[in-house]
């Protein structure tokens, strides 16, 4: 096949040449994708440890069960980034291992929404606790948002992305995303694979990405937040109910002024809330340098501060 | 429905599977109903509208046709000029008007206003179709077009999907024929739509977005304060609106092109123009030439004398200002364009009268102009004028975060990157990157941009900034 046009070649023959290439470069594109979700399915979790600590907490998670111990509970700790710095798990097993066993699923970046539909996809899928402890700030329990993409595929079932949109004020775009999300992996993760190539790459460029993207916590304010924290909480504690579960609120310590209303909400709604440690108490240095989240010897604090509190 | 979401992907590739398979007369019809589709995927409300206002234009636009009494004809321009513009301003500057008269109130001391005024949404792409409207009404005043036999044509002119909600602004006595016209599937056209296509999403999704992170960033004050933040910030944004309206632009032609349309070409490197005078025949063109033919011409243009012929490149300038947007920063933008030209044209700087010849001086030139356009920029960028005033008068040089380096950085690649492209562009007189090359090379290049695009694009998606315009 000749690489140019010559002009003496035949019109059939040249409008044959180009509806090839024109299917080839569909065809390409087809290729493309289907290899990048090979990528995302089967390489993410080798080359990333993040996202293996992940699925392998989601499979814990979804296999977890109630103990048949009247003796020793289970224990389901969901949360986000401040559950996975703010807690030293090893510490906390070993300073809770008589009387709770404890299974931790963090997906970092997550908010109340993702927590109540992602709770709801682990019951339905088999999972079962004593007990549910959700780490969550008052500003995360009020949000509206999502982690997106990423929660459609690794928290959601299929029947949730429609309602989590209509909670999270999503348009149809933003919702036919999320389907998408939820079957491909690619699509759902492709902001973690473009992270994990960035820092092998150039890691500079992944942390100004990450500079440029730090939003401030906002502590929420307004009259309504308390009506609907005790709504949220009410919620999740009737479908932890359904499924005999206690539901528990953790609030973990962080410079958010909201946090003291989640006591009162929570009695509103009937729903434990416990704050080990109150926002007042620990100083920067149990900070890391965002000032958000704990440093090691913060989580030191806060486990302690949990076990404390269990074990009363 | 955003042009580089998989929503769109899978509407399109529908939609032209179904369009080639219908006979000609059922096409349009097809294609009017999977436009109002893609309309009101946003928001139907806003699609009774669209729809009252084309019925209203085209009768109107008949009216005329058929009308020899200059007097009628006059008066029904009159009537759809203003009920066209009414609908416009009210959507999209009754809440900047509200605003502007509580804050004149309380500059002259009548305290705040205590009326709640109610807050108007604006309809997605109403400046578009309201000028395209306009176009239509003005050309069969002129005589310069027959009216539309069919309101199915002329709804479909209007609403035809790929230019609905941020152009280009599509010329009825080019648009309207194609319409009017049996389409034919050409392979050729069909390969340079599909390449178009991905040639879009590869500057938006690769050089758009990257830009916004660093832009916002800067402007954010992620980056820190002071001169090296906003200069970096401004570069940043000046290549992310670049590559964000082109890429839509790109991907509006190519979607047409797939259904056997040709659009008007919208942008030809705007930051290689040697003046400003030659960067409005580069950027936006669509919209540039309508300001030219609609406002600039009609209000005298240089044929009334030089004091009018500045007043009407000024006014030209403030209302295409204005039609960005409903905000005293794009008012300001409007006004250094405007002038800039003025002074370009008093000391006879333009393209026109100063052909550059000498590689240095043409190169010496762009670099003025593209550094008069990032100035310009700050304010549209800016939320507010005390903003953009408060990034220009922030001289210290020594408030910046470690991160700008690499920010710096990385506008520096994109923005070479860009000047690669548009250089090679602009020297083979292309409509798009390796146009001329043989299918294969372009299916290979086809093939790597599309590996680009999924490897780099960003994971959150961020909406074209002329949708809100």
């Amino acid at each position: 096949m000749p690489l140019s046009i010559s002009s003496s070649e035949p019109a059939t023959a040249r409008t044959g040449r180009i509806t090839r290439v024109t299917w080839a470069l569909i065809a390409g594109a087809v290729v493309l994708y289907a290899s990048a979700e090979l990528l995302a399915r089967f390489g993410l979790e080798q080359v990333s440890t993040m996202h293996r600590r992940l699925l392998q907490e989601a499979r814990a998670a979804n296999a977890f069960h109630k103990s048949p111990s009247p003796s020793k509970k289970t224990v389901l700790l969901l949360g986000n980034s401040l559950l996975l710095e703010g807690v030293d798990m090893e510490r906390l097993h070993a300073g809770l291992e008589p009387r709770y066993e404890v299974q931790r699923f963090v997906v970092t970046q997550t908010r109340f929404l993702d927590w109540y539909y992602g709770l709801e996809a682990l019951f339905r899928h088999g999972a079962r606790a004593d007990r549910v402890v959700l780490c969550l700030t008052m500003a995360q329990l009020v949000s509206d948002q999502i982690r997106g993409d990423f929660s459609a595929h690794v928290l959601f079932d299929a029947q949730d992305i429609w309602p989590v949109s209509r909670d999270s004020a999503a348009d149809l775009t933003i919702t036919s995303g999320y389907y998408l999300a939820h079957f491909s992996a690619f699509y759902a993760t492709r902001g973690e694979l473009r992270s994990v190539l960035m820092n092998r790459v150039a890691s500079s460029v992944q942390q100004m990405w990450h500079q440029a993207v730090i939003s401030p916590a906002v502590s929420p304010t307004g009259s309504q937040l308390i009506a609907q924290s005790v709504a949220r909480l009410g919620r999740v504690n009737q479908l932890c109910n359904r499924y005999g579960a206690e539901f528990v609120l953790l609030v973990p310590p962080t410079q958010d002024r909201g946090d003291f209303l989640l006591a009162r909400a929570g009695a509103q709604a009937g729903v434990t809330v416990v704050q080990p440690i109150s926002n007042s108490v620990l100083s920067t240095a149990y900070y890391q340098q965002d000032g958000f989240h704990l440093n090691r010897r913060g989580a030191q604090s806060f486990t302690d501060a949990i076990i404390r509190e269990w074990m009363k | 429905m955003l042009f580089d979401s998989p929503a769109y992907l899978a509407f399109l590739t529908l939609v032209v599977i179904v369009y080639w398979k219908l006979p000609r007369k059922q096409q349009n019809l097809f294609l009017l109903a999977a436009s109002y589709f893609f309309y009101g995927w946003w928001d139907w409300r806003f699609l009774l509208l669209m729809i009252a206002s084309t019925g209203m234009d085209f009768m109107i636009g008949g009216w005329i046709g058929n009308s020899d009494d200059p007097r009628r004809r006059r008066l029904l321009l009159l009537l759809s000029l203003v009920i066209n513009f009414s609908i416009l301003g009210f959507f999209k500057y009754f809440n900047f008007f509200v605003d502007s008269f509580t804050r004149t109130l309380a500059m002259v001391g009548a305290g705040p206003l205590t009326v709640q005024f109610f807050r108007i949404i604006l309809p997605p792409g109403i400046s578009f179709y309201t000028f395209q409207e306009v176009a239509y009404i003005v050309d069969i005043y002129r005589g310069k077009l027959k009216p539309a036999d069919s309101i199915l044509d002329y709804a479909l002119f209007i609403s035809l999907f790929p230019h609905l909600i941020a152009g280009p602004i599509q010329r009825p006595s080019h648009l309207l024929p194609q319409v009017q016209q049996e389409r034919t599937l050409d392979p050729g056209t069909f390969l340079d739509g599909v390449m178009l296509i991905i040639s879009g999403l590869f500057r938006k999704c690769v050089i758009a977005d990257q830009c916004a992170l660093v832009a916002n960033g800067c402007f954010g004050g992620h980056f820190g304060h002071g001169l090296p933040v906003t200069v970096v910030g401004v570069l940043a944004f000046a290549f992310q609106i670049y590559g964000d309206f082109s890429g839509y632009s790109d991907i509006a032609r190519g979607s047409a092109q797939l259904l056997g349309f040709h659009f008007m070409v919208n942008f030809r490197q705007p930051y290689l123009a040697s003046s400003l005078q030659d960067f409005w025949r580069r950027w936006h063109i669509s919209l540039s030439t309508w300001l030219r033919d609609y406002l600039y011409i009609p209000l005298g243009g240089n044929r009334h004398g030089t004091r009018k012929t500045y007043r009407n490149l000024m006014l030209t300038m403030l209302l295409g200002g204005l039609w960005h947007g409903a905000n005293w920063t794009f008012v300001i933008w409007g006004a250094i364009h405007g002038l800039v030209l003025s002074a370009e044209r008093a000391g006879r700087l333009g393209e026109d009268q100063i052909p550059a010849t000498n590689p240095l001086w043409l190169w010496m030139r762009r670099i003025v102009t593209f550094t008069i356009v990032c100035f310009a920029w700050v304010f549209f960028r800016a939320t507010s004028v005390s903003e953009a005033f408060r990034l220009l008068s922030d001289t210290s040089v020594n408030s910046a975060r470690p991160e700008l380096v690499t920010a710096a950085v990385v506008i520096a690649v994109v923005a070479a990157v860009c000047l690669a492209m548009d250089l090679r562009i602009e020297n083979a007189r292309e409509e798009y990157l390796f146009q001329n090359w043989t299918p294969q090379r372009r299916l290979a290049t086809g093939v790597a941009t599309l590996a680009a695009i999924l490897l780099l694009s960003g994971s959150e998606p961020n909406a074209f900034i002329y949708f809100q315009f």
